[in-house]
């Protein structure tokens, strides 16, 4: 029993496998096949957000980050954080009204809604992985190699699609019961973004509360992702070990909710 | 005999019906919190079983419930206690083109579709060509679907939820869609499943259809069933159960004109008929029709009659201002809004005279209704005469009368039946 209830999640993403591909194709294609510059577009976005911020905080601000300080440094650790919050931010705004923006799928046909939420998430990482290219393309230009610590990465990634959907899975249902839920995510994504070390180095923070950035999930992301591609560094045992049972957990829990209240979207939307 | 496609044990749905948007979730996010809604009992212990091959016709009056047992069995909606078994894919024609997407093309929504209900794209592409050419939209199906008329839409969305091979098909009032020869051609293709083994649950108000295609009826009546049968069966019990609704929502007659004996009429105005009418009316003024009512073969008011007996339309006129002539008429429209009979006093050679303000008039057109069972829409109007366009007063849905099956029990083909002759010549 307690088995079955674990094992359910990823039973949707076996099961499952042709809707999802579809629906992140169909994603895809009518997200960005209809524009004029297509596939640009996921470029576009996060070179200009990193040019923006670039300027913001290392140009004006002058936070520093890593060993000589300099602008390039900022733009790469800066870089580095953003690819990761983008997939996690983009994936959770989307899949919140997911239900809502297919409601006629969920009332009209027998669909398994819990694909729509995280077809949003597994987009919003493919996305991500573009500019993880630019960046890695970018790292060669300038004669920095990473070294094998980038397979860790491949290791990150699947905890971070299971924290993110298990998210997504709550926000989705929530947003249907109450659509209020979407004027929160926006607004709580803003702060979480700021609590997040992104655009300054965790040493900043004085040290006395550094404990409480800990707590975040997506500070060991993004530091992950650094350690992974500018530092050169594995991650270490531990904190990925716990990083994966709080995924696991969220994942699981997110499923759980959804299913609760799925067979209620019809009767609702 | 082998296990039922489809197995419904004591299925109730309640609806939880909250005064506010707020309230449901605080019922659902707030533990102990105190209940905040009303139930709406929209299924009360059906269980049925359908076994493989059958075309079930689901019937009843709005409200009944055939709509949420179809999406129950769907698996759309889950139902509030009891259990379900359904072995087989589905597909189903509650929403024709539900989530294909506008900017993709018909044939890339065709693939996503395919894969929803369960197929894998290769299983897809195979079908393709066949659901390109019922659909017969040529090279549209390589363009965004929101380029398409509504008309190709339906005919791509209905093609491609019948050619994929479903198990269980269910199929609400889809068929009213398209135009005449598509309309056919789907048909076709039902009887075609029908033949291979598919199992049908058929919603319809249309009891043509519903005799047509199904072998079993089910008449749902406020949440449970009522009786089920051959369609022949159920869909007399379905008339006579219309006809008895109708009956008792319009307002009682008055007692002068309950008479056995025919009288000559007496001009007898409804008082609540003008504020049933307004919205269907329309004309000078100059005449106005005050009541208009059914009479059967025995001068007694009646909101049904049995097919093809003899029956009086009677219209009381009443005129507001001095008219040299008049011509007063009728037409029966059936569902679809197809006036099926109608005539007037100057086609019939009866030359109305000149009338008086303050003056009234009864007419009664005494006449049969060979029509197929059903209800009918009365319209009635006043004009001055057959050359100017001018109607004093014209109203529609002014009656509604339900023809019932004939006592005979002989099938009705086609809307409308003429007395035929038939000699036959052996050789």
């Amino acid at each position: 029993m307690v088995i079955d209830a674990l094992a359910a999640p990823f039973q949707v993403l076996v099961r499952q496998r042709p809707v999802i591909t579809t629906f992140v194709q169909r994603e895809i294609r009518t997200r960005y096949g209809t524009s004029a510059l297509g596939l640009a577009w996921p470029l576009i976005r996060p070179l200009s957000l990193l040019a923006l911020y670039t300027f913001v905080f290392s140009t004006v601000m002058k936070v520093r980050f890593g060993e000589n300080g300099s602008t390039t440094d900022f733009v790469f650790y800066l870089f580095c954080g953003l690819v990761p919050w983008l997939a996690f931010s983009d994936g959770l705004t989307r899949a919140t009204t997911a239900i809502h923006d297919q409601s006629s799928l969920v009332k009209r046909i027998r669909f398994p809604s819990e694909v729509l939420p995280l077809h949003q998430v597994l987009v919003a990482l493919a996305i991500e992985s573009l500019g993880l290219v630019i960046l890695l393309g970018a790292l060669l230009v300038v004669g920095r190699v990473p070294g094998w610590p980038l397979l860790a990465l491949a290791a990150i990634v699947i905890p971070q699609f299971l924290f993110t959907t298990g998210l997504a899975w709550v926000l989705a249902t929530l947003s249907v019961l109450l659509s209020d839920t979407r004027q929160f995510v926006t607004f709580a994504l803003m702060f979480w973004m700021y609590a997040t070390p992104i655009f300054y180095p965790l040493e900043l923070v004085p040290a006395r509360v550094q404990w409480l950035f800990w707590l975040n999930p997506m500070t060991y992301v993004v530091e992950a992702y650094r350690d992974a591609i500018l530092e050169n560094r594995a991650p270490g045992l531990v904190p990925f070990a716990v990083f994966c049972a709080v995924s696991l957990t969220v994942f699981i829990a997110g499923y759980w909710v959804f299913q609760r209240s799925k067979y209620e979207f019809a009767d609702v939307l | 005999m082998s296990e039922p496609v489809i197995e419904l044990d004591e299925i109730t749905k309640s609806y939880k019906i909250y005064r506010n948007r707020r309230h449901r979730a605080v019922e659902m996010l707030v533990p102990g919190a105190p209940v905040l809604h009303t139930n709406f009992q929209a299924l009360r212990g059906v269980t049925m079983r359908i076994e493989r091959g059958e075309t079930l016709g689901l019937v009843g009056v709005n409200g009944s419930g055939k709509s949420t047992l179809l999406q129950i069995i769907a698996g759309i909606v889950r139902q509030t206690s009891g259990r379900v078994a359904v072995r087989g894919r589905v597909s189903s024609l509650l929403e024709l083109g539900a989530g294909f997407h506008p900017e993709l093309t018909g044939r890339e929504n065709v693939e996503v579709f395919g894969t929803v209900i369960g197929l894998t794209v290769a299983d897809i592409r195979r079908r393709l060509p066949e659901i390109e050419r019922f659909a017969a939209i040529g090279e549209f199906i390589d363009q965004p679907v929101k380029l398409y008329s509504s008309g190709m839409f339906v005919r791509l969305a209905f093609a491609a939820a019948i050619h994929v091979d479903p198990d269980i098909l269910l199929v609400d009032e889809a068929l009213a869609v398209g135009d005449a020869v598509f309309q056919h051609q789907c048909l076709l293709r039902i009887r075609e499943m029908q033949a291979s083994g598919t199992t049908i649950v058929f919603v319809s108000h249309e009891m043509g259809m519903i005799k047509a295609v199904c072998s079993r009826v089910v008449l749902l009546d406020a949440g449970q069933i009522l009786e089920e049968g051959g369609p022949a069966e159920i869909t007399s019990l379905y008339f006579a159960r219309a006809s008895a609704q109708i009956a008792k929502t319009q307002v009682p007659h008055d007692p002068v004109t309950i008479s056995t004996s025919p009288a000559e009429p007496t001009f007898a105005a409804d008082p609540g008929f003008d504020a049933q009418v307004r919205v269907f009316r329309h004309g000078t003024g100059a005449a106005k029709i005050r009541r208009i009512e059914l009479l059967d073969s025995c001068g007694r008011p009646a909101t049904a009659v049995a097919f093809n007996d003899e029956a009086v339309l009677r219209v009381h006129a009443e005129f507001l201002a001095d008219v040299p002539s008049s011509i007063i008429g009728f037409g029966f429209r059936d569902r679809a809004g197809i006036e099926l009979i109608g005539t007037n006093t100057f086609e019939e050679g009866i030359t109305l005279p000149p009338r008086l303000a303050g003056s009234t008039l009864v007419v009664d057109f005494r006449l049969r209704l060979p029509l197929i069972p059903g209800t009918y829409s009365v319209s009635s109007a006043i004009a001055a005469d057959r050359y100017t366009r001018a109607y004093y007063d014209w109203i529609d849905n002014a009656l509604i009368v339900t023809v019932a099956p004939p006592a005979s029990g002989k099938a009705i083909h086609g809307q409308v039946w003429v007395p035929v002759d038939i000699s036959v010549h052996p050789s």
